[in-house]
């Protein structure tokens, strides 16, 4: 009998291990996708910038947008499995370093949108000058190098760094 | 805050930087095969010397910083089977990824020579150039080595 309930328990554990392997996989698959397709936008918009003639920045801006669904879909994966995670682990989620996650989370979220909105705008702006006559043009050149779209983009890969030394030290768990 | 805690953020960081790189790879894949106009794939191909250097860190940390963790932990060893299957899919997603980068350097070359001679309309071999199978196959290799390789990080088979 004790052999038949320890079996069972160490079935159970096994069980257990393999589900959790399989949500820390989704949750470091979502961060790598989340990363990758931010690393990857971020590229092309500082390539974006180097360029003058409105098609060439059209053209980066647009090679942006396939990167924007796998930054989407990475995040949304990356926040279900870590709940999912933090849930079977045991962790409490008004711990500190959670808490500084989530804070992190939120500003990525919300910088994105707005540098995001940014850069439709300026991607709009660059078809139609290369529509009309594809000269550089001052404003798109001033969009392009606006210091607070800047600080808030540089600002996200910051948040990221942060987000991956929290989750690796944990600090006050 | 230990040695062992810097060497995983590392490790973690390369990661990313190395993920990073194949999805620009991917982006600047699809871009050029969407377009047979000389000035866009010209303008893409400037993107992969960047994603050389960020694969290069990438992939370099993760073996580094990898080998240097397995070495440091107690409990892991460099020959344990599943490290040694993560070094195997390591070496592979390099190698694939390496040959990827030149099936696609007549293509950006072709770009570069139409538009240094004025010619800025749609090229047939260009497109061909850029619609490279082999190009693509093996960036598909490289990608798919590194996603077996974080399967491989997680389960740790045989451990």
């Amino acid at each position: 009998m004790d052999d038949a309930q320890s079996g069972d328990h160490r079935s159970r554990l096994s069980s257990q291990r393999m589900g959790e392997n399989g949500i820390l996989f989704l949750h470091l698959a979502g961060v790598l996708l989340f990363v990758g397709g931010a690393v990857a936008a971020a590229v092309l918009r500082r390539a974006a910038m180097k360029r003058e003639r409105p098609s060439e920045i059209a053209l980066l801006l647009r090679a942006v947008r396939p990167a924007v669904p796998v930054v989407a879909g990475g995040l949304v994966i990356t926040i279900a499995a870590g709940f999912w995670l933090a849930h079977r682990l045991g962790f409490a989620l008004s711990e500190t370093w959670l808490s500084l996650t989530f804070a992190l989370i939120a500003w990525m979220l919300v910088v994105g949108a707005v540098a995001g909105r940014q850069d439709r705008h300026t991607r709009a702006l660059a078809e139609r000058l290369a529509a009309d006559g594809d000269a550089p043009d001052d404003d798109l050149a001033r969009r392009l190098h606006d210091p607070v779209n800047l600080a808030l983009n540089a600002s996200m890969l910051v948040a990221v760094v942060a987000v991956v030394a929290l989750m690796v030290w944990k600090p006050g768990a | 805050m230990g040695l062992n805690d810097w060497l995983l953020a590392l490790h973690i960081l390369s990661g990313f930087a190395l993920f990073a790189a194949v999805t620009l790879f991917w982006v600047a894949i699809v871009a050029i095969r969407r377009t047979d106009l000389p000035e866009q794939v010209a303008s893409v191909g400037r993107l992969l010397p960047v994603g050389n250097v960020v694969v290069i860190i990438g992939s370099l940390g993760v073996i580094v910083f990898g080998v240097w963790l397995a070495i440091a932990l107690d409990g892991v060893e460099v020959w344990d089977g599943w490290v040694i299957a993560a070094i195997v899919l390591w070496a592979i997603a390099s190698e694939t990824g390496r040959r990827a980068g030149p099936e696609f350097a007549p293509c950006v070359a072709r770009a570069h020579e139409l538009v240094a001679s004025g010619q800025t309309g749609p090229d047939a071999q260009l497109a061909a150039l850029a619609r490279t199978g082999r190009g693509l196959l093996l960036h598909t290799i490289a990608t798919v080595a590194v996603v077996l390789l974080l399967v491989d990080m997680i389960w740790k088979p045989g451990a």
